[in-house]
């Protein structure tokens, strides 16, 4: 079942759920969730140099063509972000996130940003129990006119379902990836056994 | 702990060849790839610094107490290795590298907050140095005097305060304690005051010693800036770095521009004496003390050491019977002068242990943190149905905003608690793990902090834009 506002509080004063700053929790805890801000790291995927992820490389050329793809930009605060019609950037929230392992979490838009075309993400929302770490944003302006995003805004909202307790939390698990992050971390599709399965019959 | 002052020194030089080694992975990929020549000769120095480094770690790994013959040849040692660490760094001129990171102009910005706003400047720059030392300099004077010896004469007419970071603390937030004092040179207009009376240079000296004594004087003026803006966090920051010069006499070496090392640090320690600020270090350090009189008395444990190796009498550049009255004077002007906008109290630094290192030790940012005694209430007490109450109840989980010198002196709590441990494991534990391989494992744990130190700093201001709009 989706927490209630009044279970958020309670969770959040048993450090079940810690989101870490929570600034101004009046305006950010609603009925069933709380609201996220945007953090000031982002990722702007480049193309210029790549036709595709090319399997036949080893790992370390993977990696180093998938750092290629993407590039870091970190604005100040008070700094804008401009996020154009139809681009797609990877974000994160300011927050950092920790769940326990009886707490799922789900990541949404904002209904004020998603009238104006702002997605938050595309297909990635869940977030599993035992998480901890910035959340990442799939970013994509789907409207018609640019968007400027600032640091410390309210883009998105995470709810909260209980569940019974996972044997294993997120960061407890051998192909969790994106553990205790802190900033933006690029893919690693090369690294789920499926692809290292296909790599391997492929030589 | 035997040999801990030398365990430190070692993991302190092991943390700068780190930090390199990671500024060089700062180069794009593709200057990597076209200036990987340049690169490898830096690896090759870096390997070459290492084999003088490892003869000293095998040694304290024996866990025997050094007799004093020993102590004093593997500080010189050390110093040694310091000074071909700078000397390397001074090298970097050759690379590329990287630009200033967004989170230290926010830590910038929040320092200049601390002065009064009818004197602060508006913005000070920040540039990464080639040399491994943090300066001051007016850019705007230093164009025109540049330009000025090629006859061409130009006035740019205007003020531009700018401080140097060298380039492998560019991550290392614990370090920039350092920029602090620096911004403090930036606080013209409070030095300025300070020289108005004439009440600080003694009369008896003659022109070069009062030249001389009134750079001192401003020196004073920015280490009393920076401790009152930051704690023992500065006189950490400041203590290592004066750590890592001793073995040649260092601590007590004054110079034309700045007073000895020692005498700067005993005055850093009684501006914190006599404001009462202090933060002690956790059980297992009980021993220790607090956080200033860790890394005050190993520089005086040093000093005493040197003393012994180098034994003549240094010249001073001065009168020497003059430094203990004209110290008390700047101290006692720079008292009635300094007035910041932000006082630390000693109240203040009770909850940095329990909330905030706490915190840090869980490897989560300390941006912020919870009310603790409030948001216990609320998990026992039962739910509110009024709208009012349960808007109460909100503000019980919302967390108050950390401020700089809290993330600061959490930051080198953790690092003596946890990361020297940690590094005394790793480097003074006989192993066959290569020397490389432990600098890799220990770059990771140093990286982890960085980041969590950075987000907290970024954080943290974003908080403050928010709640003050």
């Amino acid at each position: 079942m989706v927490l209630s506002d009044q279970e958020i509080v309670a969770a959040l004063s048993k450090g079940k759920i810690t989101i870490t700053p929570l600034i101004d929790a009046k305006r950010q805890i609603g009925g069933s969730s709380i609201d996220v801000r945007l953090g000031t790291e982002f990722k702007l995927i480049r193309r210029i140099k790549q036709t595709h992820f090319n399997l036949s490389l080893t790992k370390e050329e993977i990696e180093a063509q998938v750092r290629e793809y993407t590039e870091v930009v970190h604005i100040e605060p008070l700094e804008a972000f401009i996020l154009h019609p139809g681009e797609f950037a990877l974000g994160c929230t300011l927050e950092y996130i920790v769940l326990s392992n009886d707490i799922v979490g789900r990541l949404e838009g904002r209904s004020t940003w998603g009238r104006a075309g702002l997605q938050v993400h595309s297909t990635a929302g869940l977030v599993d129990p035992g998480f901890e770490g910035i959340l990442t944003f799939e970013l994509h302006n789907m409207g018609k006119l640019p968007l400027p995003l600032y640091a410390g805004v309210r883009i998105a909202q995470i709810s909260f379902h209980n569940c019974m307790p996972v044997a294993q939390g997120y960061v407890n698990k051998s192909e969790a990836k994106y553990v205790k992050s802190m900033e933006i971390k690029d893919t690693e599709f090369y690294k789920e056994y499926e692809y290292l399965q296909i790599q391997k019959w492929k030589k | 702990m035997v040999n801990l002052v030398e365990k430190i020194l070692c993991v302190e030089v092991l943390e700068k060849i780190s930090r390199m080694q990671r500024f060089l992975r700062l180069e794009p990929e593709i200057a990597r790839q076209q200036g990987i020549e340049v690169l490898s000769i830096f690896a090759t120095a870096i390997d070459g610094i290492l084999d003088n480094l490892n003869p000293i770690l095998i040694r304290l790994s024996e866990d025997t107490q050094l007799d004093t013959w020993e102590t004093l040849a593997t500080v010189r040692r050390l110093s040694d290795i310091v000074n071909s660490v700078d000397e390397l760094h001074l090298q970097l001129q050759f690379v590329h590298g990287a630009w200033v990171r967004p989170e230290t102009h926010v830590f910038v910005k929040s320092v200049l907050d601390f002065i009064p706003r009818t004197r602060r400047q508006e913005k000070v720059s920040v540039i990464l140095s080639n040399s491994y030392s943090f300066e001051e300099s007016d850019l705007s004077s230093y164009f025109e005097y540049a330009l000025g010896t090629t006859n061409v004469r130009i006035a740019i007419q205007r003020e531009t305060p700018t401080v140097f970071l060298p380039k492998i603390e560019r991550d290392n937030p614990l370090n920039w304690a350092n920029l602090v004092h620096e911004c403090g040179h930036a606080d013209y207009a409070g030095i300025n005051e300070l020289f108005r009376q004439q009440r600080i240079i003694p009369d008896q000296a003659n022109d070069a010693t009062k030249n001389m004594l009134s750079r001192w004087a401003e020196e004073i003026y920015c280490d009393v800036f920076a401790t009152e803006v930051l704690g023992p966090a500065y006189l950490a920051s400041f203590a290592t770095f004066a750590l890592a010069r001793v073995g040649a006499g260092g601590a007590e070496r004054s110079s034309e521009t700045h007073p000895a090392d020692i005498v700067r640090i005993s005055i850093v320690r009684d501006v914190l004496e006599k404001n009462d600020l202090k933060v002690m270090l956790n059980d297992e350090w009980r021993d220790y003390g607090d956080l200033t009189s860790f890394f005050y008395n190993a520089l005086e444990e040093r000093t005493k050491l040197d003393r012994k190796y180098v034994g003549y009498a240094r010249p001073w550049p001065q009168p020497s019977f003059i430094l203990h009255d004209f110290v008390d004077a700047v101290c006692e002007e720079i008292d009635q002068l300094i007035s910041l906008s932000q006082q630390l109290t000693p109240k203040d630094f009770t909850r940095i242990r329990p909330l905030v290192v706490k915190r840090l030790a869980r490897g989560i940012p300390i941006s912020s943190y919870p009310k603790s005694e409030l948001q216990q209430s609320v998990a026992r007490g039962s739910l509110a149905q009024d709208t009012l109450k349960f808007d109460q109840l909100k503000q019980a989980v919302q967390e108050h905003r950390t401020l700089l010198w809290e993330i600061a002196n959490a930051g080198w709590l953790h690092k003596i608690e946890i990361l020297y441990p940690s590094a005394f494991q790793l480097f003074f534990t006989a192993t066959d793990v290569p020397l490389q391989e432990k600098i890799m494992n220990w770059g990771k744990e140093l990286e982890a902090i960085d980041k969590l130190l950075l987000k907290s700093i970024e954080s943290s201001e974003i908080q403050r834009l928010m709640e003050t709009t």
